[in-house]
C-alpha cells in the first residue's frame, strides 16, 4: 500500500511538473515576445513588422456599414476596405480584425493588442489627444433611431435636453455619449447598450425612447428590421468623420498611410468601395484631420 | 506619475455611487436566494412525484451555466415574451435565482443535518407536516447553516459585478465608465477592487464570528 | 434555428477558446492550489505570510474586476499579456486561492493520529506531508475540486467582456449579426450545461480512480491491524 501511494505521490508530482513548466515558459515567453509591443514602441516596429508578418490587426465594431465582420472571419465595410487598400499599397498583404466595443479600443491599441483602428471611430478632441488619425475617408452624420412614427418628437439633441424623461440608447465611449455628454444631458437619461441590435431592442422594449446612432448605421439596421424609423439629420449633432488611427509613437506608420491614401483617394477604386458602402467619396475631400479633431468630447 | 492622487479622489464619489448600487444589488438578490432556495429545498426534500424532479434539474442548471449569459438570456430575451424589466430588475432577479440553487443545497444540508430522532419525536407527537417543518425541523437546519449561507452573501457580493454587461450601474460600470472617458483605466479599477476586498474582507471575519456563534453543539 | 446550424463554425471555434481557457486555467489553478495552500501550512512566517495574503486578495476582490485590471490597468505599469495568457492568468490565480484553501482544509482534517505515528517513526515534515498526509488528503480534495473546475468553466465566459472570442462572445456576435436572440443564447446555455456535467463526469470518476480503498468503504474507518493503513501491520 505505501508503494503505490508514493507511485502514486511520484506520478502525480511529475504531472504537475510536466504540465507547469511548458505553462509557465509558454506565459513567459508571451509577455516578452508579445507583438504588440509596449506603448514606447518605435515606429519602425508597426510599419516594419506588418510587412513582415504580412498583415495589420485591426479593432472594428462590427457595425455595418462601417465595419462588417463575415462568417468566416474577414472583416469588411467602408473603413476596412480602404485600410486592405492602402495597407497592400504599403506593402502589407491583408488585414486581421479583431471585434472590440468602442470604449476599450484606445486602450487596446496602447496596449498591443492591435495595430490601428479603423472602425468609423470618430474624430473628437480627447480621442485626438490619445491616437494619431489619418487623414479622414468618412464624413458622418447622426439620427435617431424611434419607434414608428417617433410618438416622442424626438428630432435634435435640444429636444433630448428639453424632455428629461427622454431615455436614449447609446454606445458606451461612442461619439454620441459623447455628444450627449457635451450638452450636458444627464447621465440618468443614457442607456448604454452593447451593440447595435441590443439597441434596436432596447427601443422595440421600452427601455429607450430612442437609438442615437450615425444615420448610415441606423439605416443599415433598419433593413432587417421594419420595427422602428430612422429620423432625419440631426441638426444640432456636429459633423464628424473619421480614419485609420495609430499609436501616437508610430510616427513613420502616419506618414506614409497618408502618402497612400492620397494617392488611393485619386484612384476610382476608392470612390467605389464608399459608394458600395452607401458613403460620398467626395465629402471627405478638403476635410482635415486638423478640422475634425476640433470636435468638442 | 503613472499613479494620480488628485484623479483617484476625483473619482471616489462616482465610484462609491456604483458600490450603493452593487450593495442594494446584493441585498435585494440575497433575499430572493433566500427565499426561493429554501421552497426549492423542502419541495425536494419532501420528493413531490413532479415537482421535486424539476426542482432538482433547476438547480443542477443554475449550478451548471454562467451568470452571465444567464443574465443576457434574462435580459434580451424576456422582452420578446412581453417581460421588459429595468437593468437593475432583471440583474436582482437573476442573481437571486442564480444563488438560489446554492442556497438550495445548502438548505439541503442542513435539513439533512437535522437529527431524525426530531422528526420521528414530532411524529409520535402528532405534529401536522405544517407544524414539523415550521416549528421543528427548520429552525434548527436553518441555524446551522447561517455562516454558510453568509459565506454566500460574500460571493453574491463579487459575482454581481457581472452584471454590470446588461447595464447595470454597479461599481463594476462606474469604474468602466470614468477608465473609457479618462482614457486612465489603473486608478479606477484599482480602487474598485481595494473597495471590493474591503467589503468582502471585513464581512468574511463576521461571518468567521457567526460561525462560532452557530456552530452545531458538539 | 437554421441561423444557428448556418454559424455552427463560428461556435465551434468560440468552443475551442472555451476549452483551451479552460484546460489551461485548470492546470494552473492546480500549480496554485498545492503551492498556496501547502505555504499556508509551512512553518517559516516567510511562506506562510504571503500565501496567506494572495489568497485573501484573490479571493476578496471580484474575478470580473480582476480580469479587467489585467487588461486595462497593467499595460500603465508597463506590463503586457497576450490575451489568452491574461485571461489564464486571472483565472488560474483566482480559483487557485479558492482550490488552495481546500487543499489546506483536506489536509488539516487528517487524523492527528497520522502526524503522532509519523512523528514516532521519525519521518521528517516534508516525507510526513509527501508520503501520509497529502495521498490521504487527495481523496477528500476532489469533490470540492470539481466544483472549483466547474467554476472556472463558468468563469471563462467572462473574457468575453475583454474581447477574447470564446463561446459567449461569438454568442453575442452572432446574435448582433442575425437578430436570433433566444435561439442563440438558449444553444450556449445547453452547451455549458453539458460542458459543466461533462466536468462533473470527470471529476467523479478520478474520485473513484484516487480512493484509497477501492471498495467503497470510507477510507479512514478501515480497520488498521491486518488491514491496509499508511503503516504497515
Amino acid at each position: 500500500m505505501t508503494n503505490e501511494l508514493s507511485r502514486r505521490t511520484a506520478l502525480r508530482g511529475m504531472g504537475a511538473v510536466l504540465v507547469a513548466a511548458p505553462l509557465a515558459g509558454w506565459l513567459t515567453a508571451c509577455s516578452t515576445t508579445e507583438p504588440g509591443g509596449s506603448q514606447a514602441g518605435t515606429d519602425e516596429d508597426v510599419l516594419a513588422r506588418a510587412r513582415e508578418a504580412g498583415v495589420l490587426r485591426v479593432a472594428i465594431g462590427n457595425e455595418p456599414p462601417y465595419t462588417k465582420l463575415e462568417t468566416d472571419g474577414t472583416v469588411t465595410g467602408a473603413e476596412p476596405d480602404v485600410l486592405r487598400a492602402v495597407a497592400k499599397r504599403l506593402g502589407i498583404d491583408d488585414i486581421e480584425g479583431v471585434q472590440a466595443p468602442y470604449e476599450s479600443m484606445i486602450p487596446g491599441l496602447k496596449a498591443g493588442r492591435w495595430d490601428v483602428i479603423a472602425a468609423g471611430l470618430f474624430m473628437k478632441q480627447s480621442r485626438c489627444a490619445e491616437v494619431s488619425y489619418t487623414e479622414p475617408v468618412i464624413v458622418s452624420t447622426e439620427s435617431f433611431g424611434v419607434p414608428p412614427g417617433n410618438p416622442k418628437g424626438i428630432e435634435t439633441v435640444q429636444d433630448v435636453l428639453d424632455n428629461p424623461e427622454l431615455k436614449i440608447a447609446i454606445l458606451p465611449g461612442g461619439f454620441e455619449e459623447g455628444i450627449l455628454t457635451t450638452a450636458k444631458v444627464p447621465t440618468d437619461q443614457q442607456v448604454g447598450v452593447n451593440d447595435g441590435r441590443s439597441g434596436v431592442e432596447a427601443v422595440k422594449a421600452g427601455r429607450a425612447d430612442a437609438f442615437f446612432l450615425p444615420t448610415l448605421s441606423l439605416l443599415a439596421l433598419a433593413e432587417d428590421d421594419s420595427g422602428f424609423d430612422v429620423t432625419d439629420v440631426v441638426a444640432d449633432a456636429p459633423k464628424t468623420g473619421s480614419g485609420a488611427a495609430f499609436r501616437t509613437g508610430d510616427t513613420t506608420m502616419v506618414e506614409e498611410y497618408n502618402k497612400e491614401l492620397e494617392a488611393f483617394k485619386q484612384t476610382p477604386e476608392f470612390a467605389d468601395i464608399l459608394d458600395k458602402w452607401g458613403f460620398d467619396a467626395a465629402a471627405a475631400d478638403g476635410v482635415t484631420t486638423e478640422e475634425l479633431c476640433q470636435n468638442e468630447g | 506619475m503613472i499613479w494620480s492622487n488628485e484623479f483617484a479622489l476625483e473619482i471616489l464619489p462616482v465610484l462609491l455611487r456604483g458600490l450603493w448600487v452593487t450593495v442594494q444589488l446584493t441585498l435585494l438578490g440575497f433575499l430572493i436566494s433566500l427565499v426561493v432556495g429554501l421552497v426549492v429545498a423542502v419541495v425536494r426534500f419532501a420528493k413531490i412525484p413532479v415537482l421535486s424532479q424539476l426542482c432538482t434539474l433547476y438547480v443542477l442548471f443554475m449550478r451548471g451555466t454562467p451568470l452571465l449569459v444567464q443574465a443576457y438570456f434574462a435580459f434580451y430575451v424576456l422582452p420578446a415574451y412581453g417581460v421588459t424589466l429595468s437593468s437593475f430588475a432583471t440583474g436582482v432577479v437573476v442573481i437571486g435565482l442564480n444563488y438560489s440553487a446554492y442556497t438550495a443545497e445548502v438548505y439541503r444540508s442542513g435539513i439533512e443535518g437535522v437529527a431524525t430522532g426530531q422528526w420521528e419525536a414530532a411524529t409520535a407527537l402528532s405534529l401536522p407536516p405544517r407544524s414539523t417543518w415550521n416549528r421543528v425541523v427548520l429552525p434548527q437546519a436553518v441555524r446551522s447553516v447561517i455562516p454558510v449561507l453568509g459565506n454566500y452573501l460574500i460571493q453574491m457580493f463579487k459575482d454581481s459585478a457581472v452584471l454590470s454587461a446588461i447595464g447595470v450601474i454597479d461599481l463594476m460600470r462606474a469604474a468602466n465608465t470614468l477608465g473609457s472617458s479618462s482614457f486612465r483605466y489603473l486608478e479606477p479599477f484599482t480602487l474598485a477592487g481595494l473597495l471590493f476586498l474591503i467589503i468582502s474582507y471585513t464581512a468574511s471575519i463576521g461571518v468567521k464570528r457567526l460561525e462560532h456563534r452557530y456552530a452545531p453543539a458538539h | 434555428m437554421s441561423v444557428v446550424i448556418e454559424y455552427a463554425p463560428l461556435l465551434g471555434r468560440g468552443l475551442l477558446t472555451t476549452l483551451l481557457i479552460t484546460m489551461l486555467g485548470i492546470a494552473l489553478t492546480l500549480v496554485v492550489a498545492f503551492a498556496a495552500g501547502l505555504a499556508r501550512l509551512s512553518r517559516f512566517w516567510l511562506l506562510r505570510a504571503p500565501a496567506y495574503v494572495f489568497i485573501e486578495v484573490f479571493r476578496g476582490t471580484s474575478m470580473i474586476v480582476q480580469l479587467f485590471w489585467f487588461f486595462y490597468a497593467l499595460p500603465f505599469l508597463g506590463i503586457e499579456f497576450t490575451p489568452i495568457a491574461a485571461a489564464v492568468l486571472v483565472l488560474g490565480l483566482n480559483e487557485g486561492a479558492y482550490a488552495a484553501e481546500v487543499v489546506r482544509g483536506a489536509i488539516v482534517t487528517r487524523p492527528t493520529g497520522q502526524t503522532e505515528a509519523c512523528i514516532a517513526l521519525g519521518l521528517s515534515p516534508a516525507q510526513r506531508m509527501r508520503r501520509v498526509l497529502l495521498p490521504q488528503a487527495i481523496p477528500a480534495m476532489l469533490p470540492p475540486f470539481g466544483n472549483v473546475f466547474v467554476d472556472l468553466l463558468k468563469a471563462t465566459s467572462l473574457v468575453s467582456l475583454v474581447t477574447i472570442v470564446d463561446l459567449t462572445f461569438t454568442a453575442q456576435s452572432i446574435r448582433n449579426e442575425t437578430g436570433e436572440t433566444t435561439a442563440i443564447f438558449t444553444v450556449i446555455l445547453v452547451m455549458y450545461f453539458i460542458l459543466a456535467m461533462a466536468l462533473s463526469l470527470l471529476t467523479r470518476w478520478l474520485e473513484g480512480r484516487f480512493a484509497i480503498d477501492r471498495s467503497g468503504r470510507p477510507a479512514l474507518t478501515k480497520p488498521v491491524i491486518g488491514g491496509q493503513g499508511a503503516i504497515p501491520a
